[in-house]
């Protein structure tokens, strides 16, 4: 059955050809929330918002770009994952009255080599506003059209933020080889 | 680094994240929706239906008998379960188990009930008036909750038992605890200063409600004048509020009361310094409650809208606008703005003869001038226009609650662009582009081609503009404007040079704008930039639809 085939048989309250739409997109969510700075222990609770808030506005949705549709989604249950986490961090800092170390790299469990650690953990330091395009353009290989539109940017705002987000990660990766060789 | 290896790292890592484990588990999404569903429709019901108080008897006759089935329906799941699970497991697993949450319940309880009798001594209370407290009641209910429902759960994280105990003593606050958090930091960011607000906002208005009850007995020796002595009980009261930041008050009645200011108060400590000044819009409520009575304000009508004015700020300022301490604020502030503006028993707009009352029209103008906020400035000036104009205001006859959210919401989304700089893509203005806009504005010339314009980005219109109001260009200057722009151009229309700005900043929300920042050492004679807003026109093109310094 065809993605728009399945789209159509959830919107007349098919479950299990939303089961099946779940199964076949839940890969990109996990991984675009893990990419916008999901904590991986919380992937599954913000992909589980994700699919809900999509079931819930099924159908308002029209046959075209549901990938779209689907880091738009994705990309407002991370702002509000991050909200969340960062009132509650604050919220314990401030009652510890003192601050805490990290707590150890969850990355560990999703990614297994240290130069792949390195480079997410230099993504994530970037502005926001550079990162989830430069994420939507090497690790989703969306075209520049889409990551404007997913975005709610202009098309040249997008190639200038994706240059800037490179250029800026240049700098912190030859910085960080430099400080691991020195 | 190189392109070439930049690409490869990049590769590399997509690989990573391509094997990467799913973790969702799609059936849980349906019993999410399930869950919401059901908690919907109980709502539904609770609010549109509320049942006779027969029927609610009928409900709870039904809900024990199905209590009672599905307790059965459980225990022969258990009995069942048992007699499937090897015995061995059931020997080895149980003991050990049970003798680690004792364990571990016992020291929680310790702890919560030494730290409560802190509280207590802190509080100078009896042991019965504090566990009448709700914020107590609250502590006790997240101990129970912890030790009944959640305690296994201790065994399968290692760092469970230290959240676990962090969560349930943290509960246990009062407001003088609460701000003392605040000793150990400088210059709180704002979500630490709301957390501080939300710790403290836990008991002061019930400690309030408490410490003024007591003094109802000594009333008549608080009213005595000059400098009685106070029997050491009632000292003891006032010596236990001022501790908590609490001021003794008198209300109009002659009824006395404790009052918190830790902001501004007699007993505000020096360190609420290190709060982020967004945050007292809530510290701002907490003190003053809700700004109307049934039929009039509280406060004067000075007090209010400079109380308004703080509580603005964090409106403004809170990212976060789903909490319920951020609704009832912005419920306060749109509500109370509307019945200033529309006048109130105490405070009429209008006069009997029909006309607007002279101090109410002096408020106007002090609304106009800036004095109470940004948010309202505007409304209030179109009010006294229309009032100059014609004696009657449309603006103000119309004027409800929800308009002065809408501009709320503008100013929110207009407020965060110009304090974050991060919201803005900056530009640096130099001779390049000075240079490449003479090009643009030659071109236009030639023949007053408006294709020319339509074409332009923001930037590039903001910057055109600055240069035809730098030669004088006043043709120009309006092909750029939208037919309904204004334009504030006193201090605008000085400008000689595009030297005077430093750099262009292009924010690209809902409303486009550019911030034209003025050079340094101009900031003197111009301020610190002009922001350019613009709408997008009915062919797709850009126009300026307001300027402001």
């Amino acid at each position: 059955m065809s993605e728009s085939e399945l789209i159509e048989r959830a919107q007349q309250g098919d479950k299990e050809a939303y089961i099946e739409l779940i199964r076949i997109h839940q890969r990109t969510v996990e991984k675009f929330a893990f990419q916008c700075g999901v904590h991986s222990r919380d992937l599954a609770d913000v992909s589980q918002e994700v699919f809900v808030k999509l079931y819930r506005f099924l159908h308002q949705f029209k046959q075209d770009r549901f990938t779209t549709w689907l880091y738009k989604v994705t990309l407002n249950a991370t702002r509000d994952y991050y909200r969340k986490e960062q009132r509650q961090q604050a919220k314990e800092e401030l009652l510890n009255a003192q601050r805490q170390a990290p707590s150890p790299s969850a990355e560990k469990h999703v990614l297994n080599f240290e130069e792949d650690r390195l480079l997410h953990e230099s993504i994530q330091a970037l502005d926001e506003k550079y990162r989830y395009p430069l994420v939507l353009f090497y690790f989703h290989e969306l075209k520049y059209e889409e990551i404007a539109e997913v975005l709610g940017i202009s098309l040249s705002t997008v190639k200038v933020r994706i240059l800037r987000a490179k250029e800026k990660l240049k700098v912190a990766l030859t910085q960080e080889g430099s400080a691991d060789n020195g | 680094m190189d392109d070439k290896q930049f690409d490869r790292r990049m590769a590399l890592l997509k690989k990573s994240y391509d094997r990467m484990e799913q973790q969702l588990d799609p059936a849980d999404v349906f019993k999410q929706i399930a869950e919401e569903e059901e908690t919907l429709a109980i709502q539904t019901l609770d609010t549109q239906h509320k049942p006779s108080v027969k029927w609610q008897k009928r409900i709870v006759w039904l809900a024990s008998v199905a209590s009672v089935l599905l307790v059965g329906l459980l225990a022969s799941l258990y009995t069942m379960k048992q007699q499937t699970s090897p015995p061995s497991e059931i020997m080895q697993d149980v003991p050990d188990k049970k003798a680690d949450e004792e364990e571990i319940a016992d020291y929680l309880t310790k702890k919560f009930n030494s730290k409560k009798e802190d509280i207590r001594k802190e509080l100078k209370v009896s042991k019965d008036e504090l566990e009448a407290f709700d914020f107590i009641k609250n502590a006790n209910s997240t101990l129970d909750f912890y030790l009944t429902t959640n305690l296994q759960l201790r065994l399968t994280d290692k760092n469970y038992t230290k959240v676990m105990e962090k969560d349930i003593l943290n509960n246990l606050m009062t407001p003088k605890r609460a701000l003392e958090k605040i000793k150990t930091f400088r210059n709180l960011t704002f979500e630490h200063s709301y957390a501080v607000y939300s710790n403290y906002s836990m008991s002061v208005n019930e400690l309030e409600s408490f410490y003024s009850k007591l003094l109802e007995p000594y009333e008549q020796l608080l009213l005595k004048p000059g400098d009685v002595e106070y029997p050491a009980d009632l000292e003891a009261i006032i010596e236990a509020a001022n501790n908590q930041f609490m001021e003794l008050k008198k209300d109009d009645d002659g009824t006395f009361y404790f009052k918190a200011n830790p902001i501004d108060g007699e007993f505000a400590p020096a360190y609420m310094n290190e709060l982020h000044p967004d945050i007292l819009g809530y510290f701002e409520y907490l003190q003053t409650g809700y700004l109307l009575e049934v039929d009039d304000l509280r406060y004067t009508r000075e007090e209010t809208a400079t109380s308004l004015k703080i509580m603005e700020r964090t409106l403004l300022a809170d990212v976060n606008a789903n909490t319920s301490d951020y609704k009832l604020l912005q419920e306060t502030f749109k509500n109370t703005w509307v019945a200033l503006l529309l006048g109130t028993k105490q405070y009429p707009a209008i006069a009997d003869d029909g006309q607007p009352n002279s101090d109410y029209l002096k408020f106007l103008q002090d609304i106009a001038a800036g004095q109470y906020g940004e948010v309202m400035k505007q409304t209030a000036a179109t009010i006294l226009a229309e009032f100059q104009q014609s004696n009657s205001s449309a603006t103000l006859s119309q004027l409800a609650p929800y308009d002065i959210w809408t501009i709320l919401l503008q100013t929110r989304e207009e407020t965060a662009g110009y304090i974050n700089d991060s919201d803005f893509t900056v530009v640096d203005l130099d001779t390049s582009s000075i240079e490449q806009i003479k090009g643009i504005y030659e071109q236009y010339k030639k023949n007053d081609d408006e294709a020319v314009l339509n074409q332009l980005h923001p930037l590039n219109i903001a910057l055109l503009y600055l240069y035809a109001v730098s030669i004088g260009d006043e043709s120009v200057q309006n092909a750029l404007l939208a037919p309904d722009a204004e334009v504030d151009e006193s201090k605008l229309q000085t400008i000689e040079s595009l030297d005077v700005f430093s750099q262009l900043g292009e924010y690209d929300g809902v409303n486009r704008m550019v911030a034209a920042r003025v050079a340094a050492s101009e900031q003197h004679k111009y301020g610190r930039q002009f922001l350019i807003k613009f709408s997008q026109q009915e062919g797709g093109y850009y126009r300026i639809t307001g300027i402001i310094d």
